[in-house]
């Protein structure tokens, strides 16, 4: 239930991508606008080339878990360190 | 946590240096024996190798480029390439052909460079993963990789590129099957398996396959 000053707003409703409806809801009056559908967005629900996959599909990643299984999963993060690490270090 | 997979298993390295230490033992028991029965020492031809089994100086044909290095006759293929030469492009995973992150090709084969020794490559032309690229202009393969988000960690990525582009050079059209087959024997652990094929079809796709 939404108390204090209120306005009415029109989301979009549905599952994309199939067709999109419309609800008209009870909102805040502080409440942000509703997202566009992802297509008319610039970012969200875009492809974004992982800036790694250069350097990890010639080989120029020097990773320094050789040997280490981890079960936690924590690998990207310990590439993203190394390179990091290695930028740093003006490599 | 992490999980080290060492102490489940002897290490190839271990087995090797262990290898040797019975040799030695064994060759300088068979020199006692001799000389305190007043017999000269017998130089079999196992002896005669033994005493030559120091380091060597070999020339390997890599990426095109012959470097001239020092190696003991122990050190595999891998071990020459990420330490004396620096090609830490391609990894060692397991050190214990399991994984399949060593892979580089030796005469246009996939290879696993763990289970090879460096001494053994004579005149045969290697290439890694360094190699594959034509300077800026990379491999469909690779490109693929990064268009199709092929890599997680990527760890086990050259390895996996190597197989997949040594498929490409003998099979021009494969089937999702076929790649299935030729990365049968890598371990990713991030489990990138379904994006690796489609990187390998889109691949063979733009290479005109």
């Amino acid at each position: 239930m939404v108390t204090g000053d209120t306005r009415t707003q029109k989301h979009p409703l549905g599952i994309v991508p199939g067709p999109l409806g419309e609800i008209e809801r009870v909102v805040p009056a502080d409440e942000a606008p509703p997202l566009p559908p992802n297509t008319q967005l610039e970012w969200i629900g875009k492809p974004v080339p992982r800036v790694s996959g250069r350097a990890k599909v010639t080989g120029a990643v020097k990773a320094a878990i050789r040997g280490h299984f981890c079960r936690c999963g924590t690998y990207p993060h310990v590439i993203d360190a190394t390179l990091a690490a290695a930028k740093a270090s003006g490599g | 946590m992490a999980l080290h997979c060492n102490f489940v298993m002897t290490s190839r390295r271990d087995f090797l240096k262990g290898t040797g230490a019975a040799i030695t033992g064994a060759a300088m028991f068979e020199t006692r024996l001799s000389t305190a029965e007043g017999a000269p020492p017998v130089h079999s031809k196992d002896t005669a190798r033994r005493a030559d089994a120091g380091p060597r100086d070999v020339t390997l044909d890599i990426n095109g480029v012959r470097h001239a290095v020092t190696v003991d006759p122990q050190m595999t293929l891998a071990e020459v390439l990420r330490g004396p030469l620096g090609l830490t492009g391609t990894k060692i995973g397991c050190d214990r052909g399991a994984c399949g992150a060593c892979t580089v090709w030796v005469d246009g084969a996939p290879v696993l460079s763990c289970m090879m020794l460096a001494v053994d490559l004579g005149q045969r032309k290697l290439v890694t993963i360094e190699g594959l690229a034509r300077g800026d202009a990379l491999h469909p393969v690779q490109s693929a990789f990064i268009t199709h988000d092929a890599t997680q960690c990527g760890f086990c990525t050259p390895g996996l590129v190597m197989s997949c582009a040594a498929l490409l050079e003998t099979n021009r059209h494969p089937s999702a099957e076929d790649v299935k087959a030729a990365i049968r024997g890598h371990f990713c652990r991030c489990g990138t398996y379904p994006h690796v094929i489609d990187a390998t079809l889109a691949a063979a796709k733009a290479s005109g396959g």
